[in-house]
């Protein structure tokens, strides 16, 4: 298959240092992301659990030729993967608010009890804007982030990639965590305030 | 918010859960020095605690795929069905707390309306927790103007309230 020849050569040159080669990457990459994640949320939204790793697992599997699996190259396919799921899931829950926005469908809720008690209903989208922000202060928390929770990658794999200990990347989720919380309610409580106002 | 502060709200939100809950207010005390706007700050995290350790702890692709199959799942019908020994008769009301039935008891032969819980609400032992305590609170009440409650109960995976058949116009 040409095309993983193309993606493995592209992953190699990548972390050869190459930045052309993640240009070229991205677009093939998100494509087969794509398709996976809506095939996947379609055939097993009935099921109770659904795995970002087996799927971006599938996706690699797919792209880069098995017999030139090479740990490294996974683990990095896996965090060009996690970026770009964050892209879909987001561009996902936006267009689904967008097309229900008669009222009937709720955000894609981050805590199901946001439906019934007055807890703030943090929703995807506004919780990748807390991300970005997060970002600019603390951009190794928010990568942590974005890696586990849009990419499943798991504790050891993100410490492999950033080159930290696990106890570290367990350190950044939590308070990353923390920080994203007291954002998302502190957005919440200014919506309200502001209808208030008015 | 300046980097320090939150490092201070971080630092004193750990150290409070730390500490047993009788406590930690006289620790907050303590530690805010009078700073009030820190000590509400710490509190209202330590108040959520819950929710904070239970947040983004699934992954993304399961939080939208959950929304996806609540907007896609055709309402079930439960018109005509039996569950536990209540004949669901016609649906009269929804709502975000479930769905009410007009419904007969087979058992003492009279209509009641069963509320039938969102599965979402089932499946969490808090709120359900919750349900039972108010559930309790209502049972010890005895007012014409409150709908008596008979019974919280669970069959087949579903939870239903059991309630007096008020007729009239609904006030939704």
């Amino acid at each position: 298959m040409q095309q993983s020849h193309d993606v493995t050569q592209l992953l190699q040159a990548w972390q050869d240092g190459d930045p052309v080669a993640l240009e070229k990457l991205i677009p093939i990459v998100y494509d087969e992301l794509h398709r996976l994640a809506h095939c996947c949320m379609m055939r097993e939204r009935e099921k109770d659990t659904l795995q970002t790793t087996a799927l971006v697992h599938e996706a690699y599997l797919r792209l880069v030729a098995a017999q030139q699996v090479d740990c490294k190259n996974r683990v990095h396919f896996f965090a060009i993967s996690a970026g770009l799921m964050r892209r879909i899931l987001v561009d996902f829950a936006r267009g689904r608010t967008r097309r229900k926005r008669g009222g009937e469908v709720r955000n894609v809720a981050l805590d199901e009890s946001a439906a019934v008690s007055p807890e703030p209903s943090e929703d995807l989208v506004a919780l990748d804007d807390a991300l970005h922000a997060l970002a600019v202060i603390e951009p190794r928390q928010a990568r942590v982030i974005e890696l586990r929770f849009f990419g499943g990658m798991t504790e050891k794999e993100i410490a492999e990639l950033l080159e930290i200990s696990p106890d570290t990347v367990l350190r950044d989720w939590k308070d990353a965590k923390l920080w994203l919380w007291r954002e998302l309610r502190r957005g919440k409580r200014d919506e309200t305030g502001t209808l208030a106002a008015n | 918010m300046k980097p320090e502060r939150w490092q201070q709200i971080k630092r004193l939100y750990y150290a409070a859960l730390e500490r047993g809950p009788e406590e930690r207010a006289a620790f907050l005390e303590e530690s805010c020095a009078g700073d009030e706007d820190l000590r509400r700050e710490v509190e209202s995290l330590i108040a959520t605690q819950s929710g904070i350790d239970r947040f983004i702890e699934s992954p993304a692709i399961e939080v939208v795929s959950k929304a996806l199959a609540r907007d896609q799942a055709p309402p079930v019908d439960l018109v005509g069905r039996t569950i536990a020994h209540y004949r669901i008769v016609e649906k009269i009301g929804a709502g975000g707390m479930g769905v009410v039935y007009r419904a007969r008891d087979e058992h003492l032969r009279r209509d009641v309306a069963v509320k039938i819980l969102p599965e979402y609400f089932a499946s969490d032992p808090e709120r359900m927790a919750r349900l039972d305590r108010e559930a309790w609170l209502l049972a010890s009440l005895n007012h014409p103007n409150i709908a008596a409650i008979h019974g919280l109960e669970a069959f087949d995976g579903k939870r239903f309230l059991v309630m007096e058949l008020v007729e009239g116009e609904t006030l939704a």
